[in-house]
């Protein structure tokens, strides 16, 4: 009985998720849709989707996405795992204070922020730059992964890494192979979201990037917002393959290191 | 203790450099050339950045296969960004705070209200005419009314007009049995009969407010509205029967009037399920390019208000933080040539009107647009053009939607 | 071992990024709201606009109605993301991975994507009810409850559900996946039903990331206006609609009434927020501080 009900959670959660995704991906298809037609009554040619999929407008801005992501990446991871590290091993005066501030970026609404953001990223002569765009590409991205990280390495605890110190480990070595690899899963939720985040930041890509980067997000919203349906659904299939494929392979890397790592450990005790 | 210390250091960090320095100070901004031989001359090799709204990819399309190739054989390459106008006002009014001097934009679309802004920033760059825009000496009359001033702002040759629109109403065939409402009356009469079939676009949607504005001239004539003060008290006053109208009209719209579509593709949408009659468009060939695209039908018919309706102008203008102004004459030049109106008239272009004065329109053009209003169902140029009526000030326009907002959407 | 000087290098970099790229703006945003703003020849300060939104009775009405939809839309996300993350924790097989690896698509894609999607689904001539009609449980679209638009702001909640929910997922899946399994089994072994273990073994365990879930959903449904510009209901406005709007207009004279509206919206946020942090002190999950 709980497996019939189990499967049947399983089976209407995956056609939610599910059936606004094949929506999109018929919508980009799609020439003709209108009611009461159940499915597309004309579909656009193969040859006008691949072309409109592969014109240099989607890849070049496929380019400009992917490279502000991977820099935002870095950069976010830069500033929040020791930000991580101290919130989850350290007692200081004011960390109350610290746990609610990082969450200000979410908090205050994008579009007066942005344009201050703006004055501040122009006085600071690094407007257009590439520099300027992942630093408040990171500053969006900052919350979510310094929340997942202190999460995650509040979990594994410091026990850890105390004792591979006792046994003479300099903090780097420390650092570098028992507190990162043991914070494999927070790393990855935090990469995926920063990812994410980056990928879709639309007005402070535009406002700070000062038309250098057009990224697919700049490219799409204009679309979704005057309701090019079928451009915007192009984009959006664009969107989740850059997005999907990337994380896919990470998720399975990881999963092939873990599986790796068993077979070792399974080795080593016989 | 160090953490505090750290948090009071911090502090003192963005207090420093907002207070004084800049880093741009050193720039100059530029000129705009003399003559348009020089920028010309000047413009070779260099990049011209076009901003504007990306959202319609007729519009897109005509820059990327028309203009573009055009601005390349003058050895010039063309930037299109795609980026809504009032991120483009708060991103030159941002620049203007920081004192920049050089920026990124070149050319920009804009109108209506927010050149009035732009204008009261002092934020463009001019004087743009005759004298350095040979195509707009050659097309257009200095002394049409669009030309000189832009919903009532004067324009004083800040901007330049490169498209004409004019809002159209487009009807369903079918379910209006051929016989429009080409009257306020005749609307309201057709809704009561046909309860649910009718909507509009809520404004501050541009062509929403646009349509409520067209009812406010059925009931007061444009006049009035010009006349009324640009105050909330006096403007109400002035247009009180419209609102009127719109609260008669409001039981008989779709969901009695309690809600409306957010966007013009909503209603697009709505109307090519026929799930309401009547679609609006700012372009007087919307109709015939959303036939092109597959969304509408022959179904769809374009007509007008007997009494008229409202048209404006699509301005370019340059803004004084322009790092190219050359560049940007050239790009407005090119923009205006009949060559790139003349493919600007294609469907897959958006078929947008020409900006040109009657009486210097070239012939060819005169001669395509009577066949395309033929071919597509919609209202021939001249019949248009004696049925535009003014925009009112370009300040009045939040003014009504507040109001339309306040004694309208939300009344009782 | 774990020195201060340590400590403030740790801390060095997020907080000189933030004085450097945040705090400065947010010191702008406060100056113009105070009424300092010389662009249009405005300097001294004064709390007008704050007191003006105070006392706007639409104003707080909205803001009412914007705390109540992104309360509710939170708290449902979190519930059902919970338990569904339960569910698909509770065995390690091939369905549950499966699951889990579904649930990570909604929270890859821009909340624009879903506006599209349910556009195309529930408006009154979507699919949904297209097909209703053919099955003939309605005879015309008219008839199929309005859930774009309407008053309820139903088809706000169900593209931030569509959204939310899976981030929860995934947020307490990761926390669950590194939790040991033994400590249930032991639980479970000493006799403890499965609404026991679940209620002082795991959910305390999960407790903090769920409550920062809450606090980064309920900020970001607060303050985003995109999907509420969309799906919303013009005579219910919500607070970042409203705000929208008044920038769109760019009327400068208006930006330090919409500054100060930001910051009234943030501070509110951010108490709310910090009030929450406390309750999760206090429950069972905040006191033994995770695993420790």
């Amino acid at each position: 009985m709980r497996k019939i009900i189990n499967s049947f959670i399983y089976v209407i959660w995956a056609l939610i998720v599910l059936v606004p995704l094949a929506l999109i991906v018929l919508l980009a298809l799609s020439q003709r849709w209108a009611y009461p037609a159940l499915w597309p009554t004309q579909f656009s040619s193969m040859a006008t989707v691949l072309s409109l999929l592969t014109s240099t407008e989607v890849l070049s801005s496929l380019g400009a996405s992917v490279a502000l992501a991977v820099g935002t990446i870095g950069l976010t991871l830069l500033i929040a795992y020791p930000t991580a590290m101290a919130l989850t091993y350290y007692q200081f005066p004011g960390k109350k204070w610290l746990n609610l501030l990082i969450y200000l970026p979410l908090i205050i609404p994008g579009i007066a922020l942005l344009t201050n953001i703006d004055f501040v990223i122009i006085k600071l002569n690094l407007n257009g730059r590439y520099f300027g765009i992942i630093a408040v590409h990171s500053l969006f991205c900052l919350p979510y992964a310094i929340k997942l990280l202190s999460d995650n390495l509040k979990l594994v605890g410091p026990q850890y890494a105390a004792v591979s110190q006792n046994l003479g480990a300099s903090h780097w070595q420390t650092f570098w192979q028992i507190t990162v690899p043991l914070s494999k899963n927070g790393l990855q939720g935090a990469v995926m979201m920063t990812y994410i985040v980056s990928m879709t930041q639309y007005l402070a890509t535009l406002l700070i990037g000062e038309g250098n980067y057009l990224t697919l997000s700049v490219r799409m919203f204009p679309f979704t917002q005057a309701g090019k349906y079928q451009l915007a659904a192009i984009y959006a299939i664009v969107f989740m393959l850059v997005t999907l494929v990337p994380l896919f392979l990470i998720d399975s890397w990881l999963a092939w290191q873990e599986r790796s790592r068993e077979a070792h450990v399974s080795i080593d005790r016989d | 203790m160090y953490f505090r210390k750290l948090v009071k250091v911090l502090w003192v960090v963005p207090l420093l450099f907002l207070g004084g320095c800049s880093a741009n100070n050193s720039q100059q901004s530029t000129k705009l050339p003399p003559t348009y031989q020089s920028a010309l001359k000047a413009a070779k090799g260099q990049t011209v950045t076009y901003y504007g709204f990306g959202g319609s990819d007729t519009q897109n399309r005509w820059l990327d296969q028309v203009v573009k190739p055009m601005m390349k054989e003058k050895g010039i390459t063309l930037k299109r960004v795609p980026m809504d106008i009032e991120d483009i006002l708060s991103k030159l009014t941002t620049e203007k705070e920081a004192g920049t001097k050089k920026g990124h934009i070149d050319v920009v679309w804009i109108n209506g209200e927010n050149f009035y802004n732009a204008k009261k920033l002092d934020l463009l760059a001019g004087p743009l005419d005759g004298q350095l825009l040979p195509n707009f000496k050659r097309y257009i009359n200095a002394s049409d009314p669009d030309v000189k001033r832009d919903m009532d702002t004067a324009i004083d040759k800040l901007e330049v007009p490169y498209g004409n629109a004019q809002m159209v109403m487009i009807g369903s065939k079918q379910m209006f049995a051929g016989d429009y409402p080409t009257s306020a009356t005749k609307l309201l009469d057709w809704a009561k009969k046909n309860p649910g079939k009718l909507t509009y676009v809520a404004p501050p949607d541009f062509t929403g407010s646009a349509f409520v504005r067209n009812i406010i001239y059925e009931k007061v004539g444009f006049a009035a509205v010009n006349n009324a003060p640009a105050t909330k008290a006096g403007l109400y006053k002035a247009i009180k029967p419209g609102l009127d109208y719109l609260n008669e009209l409001k039981p008989y719209l779709w969901q009695q009037g309690k809600t409306y579509p957010k966007t013009t593709a909503q209603l697009d949408k709505m109307f090519a399920d026929h799930q309401v009659a009547l679609d609006f468009s700012y372009n007087q060939m919307y109709a015939a390019t959303q036939k092109d695209t597959g969304q509408f039908t022959d179904d769809a018919v374009t007509f007008v208000f007997d009494k008229g309706t409202i048209g404006n102008y699509n301005y370019l203008a340059i803004p004084k933080t322009a790092p190219d102004k050359a560049a940007a004459v050239v790009l407005i030049n090119t923009m205006l040539s009949e060559k790139a109106q003349e493919e600007r008239l294609e469907l897959k272009y958006g078929a947008v009107i020409p900006p040109y004065s009657a009486t210097k329109m070239p012939t060819e053009i005169t001669n395509k647009l009577a066949t395309s209003a033929q071919t597509n169902n919609t209202v021939p140029a001249t019949t248009l053009a004696d049925k535009r009526l003014p925009e009112v000030a370009g300040k009045k326009i939040p003014i009504i939607e507040q109001l339309w907002k306040e004694h309208v959407l939300n009344a009782n | 071992m774990r020195t201060k000087p340590r400590l403030v290098l740790l801390l060095l970099p997020f907080s000189l990024f933030m004085a450097l790229f945040f705090f400065s703006a947010i010191l702008k945003s406060l100056w113009t709201s105070l009424g300092y703003y010389p662009l249009i020849g405005l300097h001294r300060l004064s709390l007008t606009y704050y007191t003006a939104a105070l006392q706007d009775t639409a104003f707080l009405r909205t803001f009412m109605r914007t705390f109540t939809l992104a309360f509710s839309s939170t708290f449902l996300a979190c519930l059902i993301g919970l338990g569904l993350a339960f569910l698909f924790s509770q065995q390690h097989n091939r369905w549950t991975r499966l699951m889990f690896k579904l649930s990570q698509l909604p929270v890859m894609l821009p909340h624009i994507f879903v506006v599209l999607a349910l556009l195309q689904l529930l408006s009154q001539t979507g699919l949904i009810p297209r097909l209703l009609q053919r099955l003939g449980l309605i005879d015309q679209s008219a008839q199929f409850p309005l859930l774009v638009n309407d008053p309820g702001q139903i088809g706000i909640l169900l593209t931030y559900l569509w959204k939310e929910v899976p981030f929860v997922i995934v947020t307490v899946t990761l926390v669950l996946r590194q939790i040991d399994l033994r400590y249930q089994k032991v639980a479970l072994n000493l006799g403890a039903n499965r609404w026991q273990t679940f209620w002082h073994i795991l959910l305390p365990l999960v407790q903090p990331a769920l409550f920062n879930a809450f606090i980064i959903i309920f900020s970001f449904t607060f303050g985003s206006y995109e999907v509420p510009y969309l799906l919303g209901n013009q005579q219910a406005e919500l607070l970042p609609v409203y705000i929208y709007n008044l920038y769109v207009q760019h009327d400068l004279t208006q930006i330090p009434l919409l500054m100060s509206l930001n910051l009234l919206l943030s501070v509110f946020t951010i108490a709310f927020a910090g009030l929450l942090l406390q309750v999760s002190r206090w429950l069972p999950g905040g006191r033994t501080g995770g695993l420790r």
